[in-house]
């Protein structure tokens, strides 16, 4: 396949990401203040057709069938996290991760029009959402180790924990790394004018 | 031998040092100011040979301390060779520091670092740079450990054989007949100091003027205006633009630019992470995710050490620690109160020092990756025009915001400020900013006084605390610590993947200094304590009885004006130890939780909490503010404004909320 | 003009240094000379301070710094839109490159007409119609 193409699946995808971890913004905050998610929120997975807004741009046009598969996935993911995902987390948590959808979406329209003011966004975006994913699973690692530690001398019941956003972010986001590697085709804003 | 390393900020240099000395090095200050000193050995043919990292300049005036250190070191001490590093990409501007060190000294070795990013934006005749300026020179990656053995090999071998930076005939003939005057009163460099008196450098007219030779200056004097007079500029410009073109001609001499097309990964980071907006929110996240990373990482470590020294209590039966073990043990052999003077003075002491290691390593650790990417410079970029009005630069947020985790790394990371001035007012601010155990403890406080509001109490403190900061930084910054209004010329680095081996010697330093000076003065703080809450001879721990409880006797009459119990004033001086002590004692003197609740009305129970929230800060800090200033006129300072704020606060607020009724 | 009053995206050339004392001479050991060309590339989130492009490296300079620098406005030929006919002012490039330029006649104080807009842009010039890409576009300037 072509780069280019490579590079706008791995874009059409990553607004799927965006989309995921909006909506884990909206469970998180849902679930501090009310005590529950509403089943509602996986309509967030309608962010993930955000391309459609832009079908002139995307070219070839069949590659907007990838838009629609990111829109099926991310429905999928966000209707098994509200069973099984522990959307648990404070205020900071969403934020960051409603940060990390708008720098997804915000990248799109330059995107795929493969411009670094894209690029620019996306980059920082998947950037921090690796970043932030990592740091939490790292957290989860320390506390388990802490909680063994306080636990010297007492017969405490085994660690539970669900599963974290975190991970299903980190493992959703190796895909979106194209666009990285292939930074090289991507050119200026004034270059064709 | 003795060899001095000079060179831009952010060119490396200290990627230099550490690949030349290794781990033979370490790190003090600069006598009388804050500037960090490094120094170290490298052995090379069996020889030891000693390496000194000056201060990154980028030029060599008298207008910033660690110019005036970096030169001053080499005229004193008169280095046997300078290693010269050079960013290779950002040749010319780099090259303009050596036309001042060629003034200085022939023995220079030109480090052409990170050769492989220049690569990418010029061919650089290495050879020719080499004839044209008759300097050894030498390309290197030092992050990659390449050209480190072709440098040590020119500083022992290297042939010098400089060529002049001439300036234009008009101001050739002036040096000439300054620098004969000068020689005639013997100091040297002769040409150095001619061009410097001409210039105006503060600095040498003094030394010129404490030696009596007036008529030097007079002569200078005349020549300065001819200058002016012929080129139409102040001398300053003239020399400049005349060093410029050197550094420009040698530059398009040796370096032909290679086009490339495409935006840079920097120019794209930046064009988001300073975005109008997005920048000031994706700040604040990676704020929050340094901090989060630091503490709760490092908080299994610091429960395993606590719990190793101190042991703990598991449904009202106490598990043996180091201190509990070792004392009972030396009891068989010794007087009880050597024993409890060792193990509950000196060891307890010794675990609270070991306590912190775990933040500060990873603070650094932290710290260390994000100055050394280039986000540091971002973020002075991004809250300059705040910090301005607390008289800090931008970078100042970062041990402001420390100090909500806990002020002794905070105030240790001050040392990214680079103005003097600025890095003392960011150390007095800082332990206004409560730490993480003031925070547990007012916590603790708030729900016992304020079960139904008591978050709300506690964000009130922590808006009190940035208000009292917010004022004090403007009070202080227009008076006390009015620096010489510093230009603000920031460098914006190109983003680089920090490496492992800079980011473990750096964190590693910082630990080690902080366990070596500030341990000892923690450990020394802790038998302090310790005498003073078991004498006199047989009274109980911490009593009323014992020298703190007399004392808190005597301060009770002021105390009173505040709203504070004699019992709050002994849990205070423990607080003064380490903070989060504070509910313990309040528990031992107490007994209970409602008989807490029964001593202080809710005013005073709040009184008490803005007293801890500005009275001086623990122990460690001080130590840390003493290690980091040394200083005692300005430790001094520390703990009078603590007390002084503190005090002032919490009779305001006990005296208007007595007045209006609250909480009475 | 001060270099304080351009914005984002305007290139300038440096004409004079005001000031005293440190600012003077921190800016002048930036290479922030008469002569030299600057870049501004991007404002803070308050406006304050302003990022700059110098001599190829990046520094940032508070308003009030920056209004010490005196300067003119300069445009690089690469951002001139087909059709104008422009004035150069200044070539950035070594003793070489103007050498080449000069061999197109392109140097200061020549005239020429933009035919194509940047990039690869082609200028008439003196000497004939030439062709020019975009690294060297942004190295000439015009007024």
């Amino acid at each position: 396949m072509k780069n280019e193409s490579k590079i706008i699946i791995a874009i059409l995808y990553s607004q799927g990401l965006a989309s995921v971890s909006a909506y884990f913004s909206a469970a998180i905050v849902s679930n501090m203040i009310t005590g529950h998610t509403p089943f509602f929120l996986i309509s967030f997975s309608i962010l993930s057709l955000l391309p459609f807004l832009y079908v002139k741009k995307i070219n070839p046009r069949y590659l907007l069938i990838f838009s629609f598969l990111t829109f099926l996935l991310s429905l999928g993911i966000m209707v098994v996290s509200h069973e099984y995902i522990d959307l648990s987390g404070d205020v900071m948590d969403a934020f960051i991760l409603l940060l990390i959808s708008i720098l997804l979406f915000a990248s799109l329209r330059d995107s795929i029009n493969l411009l670094y003011s894209g690029l620019s966004f996306y980059l920082v975006g998947i950037g921090l959402l690796i970043s932030y994913s990592a740091l939490k699973i790292i957290i989860l690692l320390a506390d388990v180790f802490d909680y063994y530690i306080n636990c010297i001398g007492e017969s405490c019941a085994p660690y539970t924990t669900g599963v974290i956003p975190a991970i299903v972010l980190i493992l959703l986001t190796f895909p979106a790394l194209i666009p990285y590697w292939h930074r090289d085709l991507f050119r200026r804003e004034a270059y064709d004018s | 031998m003795l060899v001095a390393l000079v060179g831009n900020p952010n060119t490396g240099k200290s990627t230099v040092f550490n690949a030349l000395t290794g781990m033979r090095q370490h790190v003090g200050n600069w006598p009388g100011v804050t500037v960090e000193k490094k120094e170290g050995t490298m052995v090379v043919d069996g020889k030891v040979i000693r390496v000194v990292d000056l201060p990154g300049t980028y030029s060599l005036t008298a207008y910033s301390i660690e110019e005036v250190i970096a030169r001053n070191f080499i005229i004193e001490e008169k280095p046997d060779v300078i290693v010269h590093v050079i960013d290779a990409s950002n040749l010319e501007r780099n090259l303009y520091l050596l036309t001042e060190l060629l003034e200085l000294s022939p023995r220079i070795v030109l480090a052409l670092n990170m050769f492989d990013e220049a690569k990418k934006r010029y061919r650089i005749d290495v050879n020719k740079m080499r004839d044209l300026l008759g300097l050894p020179v030498v390309p290197m990656v030092a992050i990659r450990g390449e050209g480190i053995d072709e440098l040590k090999y020119e500083i022992i071998h290297g042939k010098f054989n400089p060529r002049r930076v001439e300036y234009p005939e008009d101001i050739e003939k002036r040096i000439e007949i300054l620098s004969d005057k000068i020689k005639q009163i013997g100091l040297e460099p002769a040409r150095w100091y001619a061009i410097k008196t001409l210039e105006n450098d503060a600095d040498v007219l003094k030394k010129l003027s404490g030696m009596g030779a007036k008529d030097v200056l007079h002569l200078a004097e005349h020549l300065r205006h001819d200058i002016e007079d012929i080129f139409g500029d102040d001398i300053e410009s003239v020399m400049a633009s005349s060093r410029y073109s050197f550094a420009h001609g040698l530059f398009h001499e040796v370096a032909a630019p290679i086009n490339v097309g495409g935006t840079t990964i920097t120019d794209m980071i930046d064009h988001v992470v300073t975005h109008k907006y997005l920048g000031i929110p994706i700040f604040i996240a990676i704020m929050y995710m340094s901090f989060q990373f630091v503490f709760l990482v490092a908080a299994p470590f610091q429960d395993a050490i606590d719990f190793f020294f101190n042991g703990k209590d598991v449904n009202g039966v106490h598990i043996n620690g180091l201190i509990d073990l070792s004392y009972a043990w030396m009891s068989t052999f010794m007087p009880d109160w050597l024993a409890s003077l060792i193990n509950h003075g000196v060891l307890r002491g010794l675990g609270a020092v070991i306590t912190f290691l775990p933040v500060i390593m990873l603070l650094f650790l932290i710290l260390s990756f994000l100055e050394d990417s280039g986000y540091l410079a971002r973020v002075a970029f991004l809250m300059d025009s705040i910090m301005k009005k607390i008289g800090l630069e931008g970078r100042g947020v970062i041990p402001l915001m420390l100090g909500f985790g806990c002020n002794v790394p905070a105030i240790m990371a001050t040392r990214t400020l680079k103005d003097e001035t600025e890095r003392k007012l960011s150390i007095a601010l800082n332990p206004f900013i409560p730490c993480g155990a003031r925070i547990q403890v007012f916590a603790f406080l708030s729900y016992i006084f304020f079960p139904d509001n008591a978050a709300l109490v506690l964000w009130s403190l922590l808006m009190l605390s940035i208000v009292v900061v917010f004022l004090l930084g403007i009070l202080y910054s227009k008076t006390l610590f009015r620096g010489e209004s510093q230009p603000f010329v920031l460098e914006l680095p190109p983003y680089r993947i920090p490496t492992l081996k800079g980011v473990s010697i750096h964190m590693w330093e910082k630990s080690e200094g902080f366990l070596k000076k500030a341990g000892t003065i923690i450990v020394g703080a802790a038998i302090i304590i310790w005498i003073l809450a078991s004498l006199p001879w047989g009274v109980e721990y911490g009593s009323e009885e014992s020298y703190i409880g007399m004392l808190a006797a005597v301060l009770a009459p002021l105390g009173v004006l505040v709203g504070l119990t004699p019992e709050a004033i002994i849990s205070l001086f423990f607080g003064f130890f380490a903070k989060e002590v504070v509910i313990d004692v309040l528990y031992v003197l107490y007994g209970n939780k409602g008989a807490i609740l029964a001593s202080m009305t809710p005013l005073q129970a709040y009184s008490f909490m803005v007293f801890m929230l500005f009275y001086t800060p623990c122990v460690a800090t001080l130590a840390t503010v003493y290690n980091e200033t040394r200083n005692i006129k300005f430790l001094l300072f520390v703990i009078g404004e603590g007390f002084l704020v503190a005090f002032t606060m919490a009779f305001l607020v006990y005296h208007i909320g007595s007045l209006m009724g609250v909480g009475i | 003009m001060k270099l304080s009053e351009l914005r984002p995206g305007e290139y300038a050339i440096v004409k004079d240094l005001l000031g005293k004392g440190a600012i003077h001479q921190r800016l002048l050991s930036m290479g922030i000379l008469p002569g030299t060309v600057i870049r501004v590339v991007r404002a803070s989130p308050f406006g304050d301070p302003v990022e700059y492009e110098i001599r190829g490296f990046f520094i940032s300079l508070r308003k009030q710094e920056a209004s010490y620098v005196e300067v003119d406005k300069i445009v690089p030929l690469g951002m001139v839109p087909s059709g104008s006919v422009v004035r150069i002012v200044l070539i950035d490039g070594g003793v070489g490159f103007i050498r080449n330029m000069g061999s197109m006649g392109i140097g200061v104080g020549e005239t020429v007409r933009v035919l194509r807009g940047c990039c690869p842009m082609l200028v008439q010039t003196s000497k004939g119609k030439f062709n020019i890409g975009r690294g060297i576009a942004y190295r000439i300037f015009v007024r």
